[in-house]
């Protein structure tokens, strides 16, 4: 570990301890230990640090947002965001399996005490620590086979045993919000308006820790037919919860669940590609999925962020009769932001959505039965991006754009939306260089030079596709500017919209706009007319997490008054603490 | 009275007007009102939204507003605001040949049914006993306007499911029975050809054109029938089940109300009508309904023994009558009911019964849980008139 | 064969009457021009010492036999024949208190008989799309906003056509809904006959072949 890494953990710590103090300190301090990370860990020729980049970018803009964000939220908020910020600096930076493991309690603790804080049912946090552990004991197993059969747990891995991947899979999917489902469900039912800025480090870094942790091993794994039913399983799991949490994603009322079900349906995306990657026989394949893996991670991360910054200045729990001040900036940056999180072009979001599909299509080319499943999983992955765009389009129209209800003068915070948006699209020009020069060409004789065009292509060399993003944004700039200099409308009247002669301007409800899904799926998503409500689905999922939460916290209550007999919540506390002390305490023997 | 008796429950349930309630052979007078007419959405619950369609959508004939409240897709309830167009009529203190020049324009469409109703009203209450050529005249041009009427209907719902060939041919057929209409009556929609005391008549083309027109429309029907695309959208639609229901939606649930049959206004017990009924009470069965009484009216006018032309002659007005009288008369929407009073040859007091705002009522009853594509194929089963139901006569 | 709806289309072959004057006289007296002399009691004062008003008239035959009608269908007046509509006109019907004759005669001229849309007659759904709004009805209270609202909606040049002696003058019902100088065209008659209609759009775009 070199110093400068050492100083930035040291800087992230320190935001922690001064948010006691002052919001403004705290930020200014994190946003300068973040600065310092991505620099210190960034190496271009080593795929994994790219992930640190993602992250500490993403934690430099929470840092400028919380600057006038974070006022409303008290002290322990920063400090507890940092906190969670500096467990996951030392996931990313450590050397072997047991700092990761200390990293992951360092962040999962923290967000317990911002939902115990900020909680208005008790229910989703219990769900949210139940689940939390349990991921930490799946680890820990997976830690233990790896030990018993390779006697290391440093880095680089080696892995020879098919269940190491699956324990740390199925405890990294759990912190990714795919095993249980719905990892964000916690945050609208703990608090209507919760902090967006803790939002937007939960739903885009603390899932990329997960991601990453996956990453790291599966890039260790060698291809062989053993492990080919991990990765089976990886990858339905990944298809089916993208396609279940797409369509909560659009069925969702709730502003921050709605982004939260999407985040979970990004993170199956991912998984996914994972399964692909262990399963294919075809190398180029194999690395073109993982690159895949990663583009899709920066995209997902910024549009998150950019999501929950968006959100984040609206008042009300659901996106109908929700009330929203807005400003130019920030219009444009939420829709470069939706753009970006349906899988549009010229986003890095647009390219993600290619480039998974493009990986699973390429692999049904060799036909046999990976060639089916990936064929299916395709499908369905594009059926399940299909409804994410669909949901964000909601989100987008019926917060932001024409129920908006008041106009404001253009804010700080929408200001550092537009940057992270515009961030979504430098991405999309600058990622020629994360595919590399393997994957990069150009077709002269279509005026696209090389290195101006991403290839996808199989190990013969022969191409399957090609995708352009710097010949995607000139046509898209220039048609842009020539419609606007040539066919603008001039000598405009004008006059009431039309609405088949009534006065009346009636409400299209975001509700209304969903509804087709939950009649044609009526089935699956099992809707009702409920005396109060109409139309009502009811999610399997989350009551059986719920009920899991419930009897997680009737267990902890009753040694806890077989202890202490104290109240609740400084048991939680004692126990944050007792926990910190004694990993800290192994890790260090 | 000539056609009814006042008391009593006799024969089926055809009506009511602000004084009577109307049965087959009896008006019961002094009444609470029984059947109330949907007209103001329901409230919404969490989630739904209202919609709001009209005055000048351009999908609707006339002039309405529809109140959707919506969940999205589906329609929770529909209220039906059809006051837009409501034009005041003032027929009291109007002479008897100015009376009826507003009465025809109640409604232009069904203007013979009106006209015939109301002619034979003022006729008892004035006490002219009208020869029985002209009732047989009366009849054909009433049954001339049903299949037209019911010919529109048809051409309507084809044209709700795109089917360009057959709602072509039916509006060519359509087009085809007004001209016959407009060279029996001198005009295309038998304005100023019924009157009390008489009719303009003319049968020089004997109604020749009739078995032409029946016969394609039995092929265009025989086609609409194996259509399973046409069919499924009517099948299932806007199902209407109940006892009090008039007109052919009340047939159609397999209530036996005609009122050609069921009262003796009109002597068609002679021509053999036969009264078609269905038992579905869903848009298909309406659709039934009215297809086969276009073949059964054609059938109707060919069994009457029509005299050749009737010049227009008003008969003799004695002004010895009762003062006041009543008739019915099924028009292609139902039963139309007029009550008059007449005072030295003016109009004292009219009151009535239309069938238009049952059938809005019943749409609005029958389109609850149904989607939007339902909407059009179930409000045109009805064939609903705005003029009629949003008229104000005074 | 009733199945293939298509051939049985074609089968039935061309229905269109190609010259709309055939059907001008055999049988369609009533509405038509009226001639003749003498004082009678009209109920809309249609007739009175200067002659015969077309635009009052609800042909309700009262004047027999002083009056007869001539079968001459060209009942209507336009302020000027304007060539920009004579490729497509697009139409928008306003119903503001009709009997509804007046709207299923207008929806007639698209009839295989007269298959208006042959030439370039259309009705469309929202003012927006429209190039003359047809006004048909007596004056109502509640349309009269909705009326404004859907001229005031037509691209301009917005053109207002009279439909029928309600729109004109309000007939024997009431009073009329726009004044008579609003109307670029005003088509008379109660309700106007198709062929009234058909010729009274073609000329107000210059479309007359006849040269009358």
């Amino acid at each position: 570990m070199n110093s400068l890494v050492m100083i930035s953990l040291i800087l992230l710590a320190g935001s922690s301890a001064s948010g006691a103090i002052s919001n403004r300190i705290s930020s200014a301090i994190l946003i300068a230990g973040s600065v310092l990370f991505g620099f210190a860990l960034f190496n271009p020729s080593q795929i994994e640090s790219y992930f640190s980049l993602i992250a500490s970018v993403v934690w430099i803009l929470v840092g400028f947002y919380s600057i006038s964000y974070g006022q409303k939220y008290g002290r322990w908020l920063p400090s507890m965001l940092s906190l969670t910020v500096f467990g996951m600096a030392l996931i990313l930076s450590s050397k072997d399996l047991i700092m990761v493991l200390v990293g992951w309690e360092v962040m999962s603790i923290p967000s317990y005490v911002i939902i115990g804080l900020y909680r208005k049912a008790s229910q989703a946090p219990f769900a949210f620590m139940a689940f939390s552990e349990a991921s930490l004991i799946s680890l820990v197993i997976g830690l233990i086979i790896l030990f018993n059969s390779t006697g290391s747990v440093a880095f680089p891995l080696r892995i020879y045993n098919p269940l190491v991947l699956l324990f740390i899979s199925l405890g990294a999917m759990i912190k990714m919000g795919i095993t249980p489902y719905s990892i964000n469900e916690w945050l609208p039912v703990a608090h209507g308006s919760a902090p967006a800025n803790a939002s937007a480090v939960f739903s885009s870094t603390m899932t990329l820790m997960g991601v990453y942790l996956i990453f790291r091993f599966v890039s260790a794994t060698p291809f062989a037919a053993l492990f080919q039913p991990v990765g089976f399983l990886i990858l339905t799991s990944g298809v089916f919860a993208a396609l279940f949490t797409a369509l909560y994603s659009y069925t969702a009322e709730n502003k921050k669940r709605l982004a939260g079900f999407s985040t979970v349906d990004n993170q199956g995306a991912i998984l996914a590609a994972f399964g692909l990657a262990i399963m294919t026989p075809d190398e180029t394949i194999r690395r073109f999925a993982m690159i895949t893996v990663l583009i899709f991670t920066l995209a997902h991360a910024l549009g998150k962020t950019g999501l929950f910054f968006s959100v984040g200045s609206s008042s009300g729990e659901n996106i109908y009769g929700s009330q929203q001040k807005t400003d130019r900036i920030g219009k444009i940056g939420s829709a470069i932001v939706a753009i970006s999180l349906s899988g549009l072009f010229p986003t890095i979001g647009g390219l993600a959505a290619w480039s998974l599909l493009e990986s699973f299509f390429m692999q049904a080319y060799y036909g046999g039965y990976i060639g089916v499943i990936a064929i299916i999983s395709g499908s369905v992955i594009a059926m399940a991006e299909g409804l994410v765009s669909g949901a964000i389009a909601k989100i987008l129209i019926f917060t932001r754009i024409f129920k908006a209800k008041k106009y404001a003068k253009n804010s700080y915070e929408s200001i550092v939306l537009l940057v992270t948006a515009s961030l979504l699209v430098l991405a999309f020009l600058l990622s020629y260089a994360i595919y590399g020069a393997n994957y990069t060409g150009g077709v002269p004789t279509t005026l696209i030079f090389p290195p101006f065009d991403i290839t996808s292509k199989f190990s013969s060399g022969s191409i399957f596709g090609l995708v352009s993003p710097f010949f995607i944004s000139l046509i898209i700039l220039f048609s842009f500017t020539a419609w606007w200099g040539l066919l603008r409308p001039r000598g405009v009247r004008y006059v009431e919209p039309w609405n088949t002669g009534s006065e009346q301007h009636d409400d299209f409800t975001s509700f209304g706009f969903s509804s087709n899904i939950r009649i044609m799926l009526g089935r699956i998503l099992r809707t009702r007319d409920s005396g109060k409500e109409s139309l009502s689905i009811s999610n399997p999922f989350w009551t059986a997490m719920i009920l899991v939460g419930k009897y997680y916290r009737k267990a902890t209550e009753k040694i806890s008054y077989g202890i202490m007999n104290s109240s609740i919540g400084w048991y939680m506390i004692y126990m944050i603490v007792a926990f910190l002390a004694i990993i800290l305490v192994v890790s260090f023997l | 009275m000539r056609c009814f008796d006042i008391g009593g429950k006799v024969g089926p349930f055809l009506g009511e007007s602000q004084r009577y309630i109307i049965f087959g052979k009896t008006i019961m007078p002094e009444h609470p009102l029984e059947s109330p007419v949907i007209r103001m959405p329901p409230s919404k619950k969490a989630g739904e939204f209202q919609l709001t369609y009209g005055p000048l959508a351009g999908g609707m004939l006339e002039s309405v507003t529809l109140k959707f409240i919506t969940p999205g897709e589906i329609i929770r309830g529909v209220g039906v605001e059809d006051k837009f167009k409501a034009r005041e009529i003032k027929v009291s203190g109007r002479t008897i040949p100015d009376a009826i020049l507003m009465i025809e324009r109640l409604n232009g469409f069904h203007a013979a049914s009106h006209s015939i109703a109301f002619s034979m009203a003022v006729e008892e209450a004035i006490g002219i006993k009208v020869p029985e050529e002209i009732l047989k005249a009366r009849m054909a041009m009433l049954e001339l306007e049903r299949i037209r009427s019911h010919l529109h209907v048809v051409a309507n719902l084809a044209e709700a499911d795109s089917f360009a060939v057959p709602s072509k041919r039916l509006s060519y057929l359509s087009e085809k029975v007004t001209r016959l209409i407009s060279r029996t009556s001198g005009h295309r929609y038998f304005f100023g050809s019924i009157f009390p005391g008489g009719v303009f008549f003319s049968n020089r083309d004997k109604l020749s054109d009739l078995s032409s027109i029946g016969k394609e429309f039995n092929s265009i029907y025989g086609g609409l029938l194996s259509s399973k695309i046409f069919l499924s959208r009517l099948k299932g639609n806007g199902i209407l089940q109940g006892e009090k229901i008039i007109g052919p939606a009340g047939r159609a649930a397999g209530i036996s109300n005609d009122a050609r049959l069921h009262s003796g206004c009109l002597p068609f017990g002679k021509t053999g009508l036969r009264e078609i009924t269905y038992a579905d009470g869903d848009a298909y069965a309406r659709f039934r309904v009215r297809s086969d009484e276009i073949l059964e009216s054609i059938r109707v006018i060919e069994n009457l023994d029509l005299p050749a032309e009737i010049d227009g002659k008003k008969q003799q007005v004695s002004f010895d009558g009762p003062s006041k009288g009543a008739a019915i008369v099924e028009s292609p929407s139902g039963p139309i009911f007029y009550y008059v009073e007449v005072e030295d040859g003016l109009i004292h007091l009219i009151d009535y019964s239309f069938p238009s705002p049952f059938n809005i009522s019943y749409f609005s009853r029958s389109m609850k849980g149904k989607v939007f594509t339902d909407f059009q194929f179930n409000w045109e089963s009805y064939g609903i008139w705005i003029s009629e139901s949003s008229a104000v006569i005074s | 064969m009733t199945k293939y709806w298509f051939l049985n289309g074609i089968r039935r072959r061309i229905l269109t009457e190609k010259d709309l004057s055939a059907y001008k006289n055999p049988g369609l007296l009533w509405p038509s021009r009226i001639e003749g002399h003498g004082e009678v009691s009209c109920p809309v004062d249609a007739i009175s010492s200067g002659g015969w008003n077309s635009e009052k008239c609800i042909f309700c035959r009262r004047c027999i036999p002083s009056y007869t009608p001539t079968g001459d269908q060209d009942i209507y007046e336009t302020e000027k024949s304007d060539p920009v509509f004579r490729k497509s006109f697009h139409i928008f019907l306003v119903d503001s208190g009709t009997c509804g004759a007046c709207n299923t005669e207008i929806n007639s001229i698209f009839a295989p008989q007269y298959d208006a849309n042959r030439l370039g007659i259309f009705v469309t759904n929202t003012p927006r799309d429209a190039d003359a709004i047809v006004v048909m009805g007596v004056y109502t209270e509640k349309m009269q906003e909705p009326l404004k609202r859907a001229i005031e909606a037509v691209p301009k040049p917005a053109m207002v056509i009279g439909l029928g002696t309600c729109a004109l003058s309000g007939g024997i019902l009431g009073k009329n809904p726009l004044d008579r100088e609003v109307y670029f065209t005003r088509i008379s008659g109660c309700p106007p006959s198709p062929y009234t209609i058909i010729r009274a759009l073609e000329e107000m775009r210059n479309r007359r072949r006849d040269g009358r």
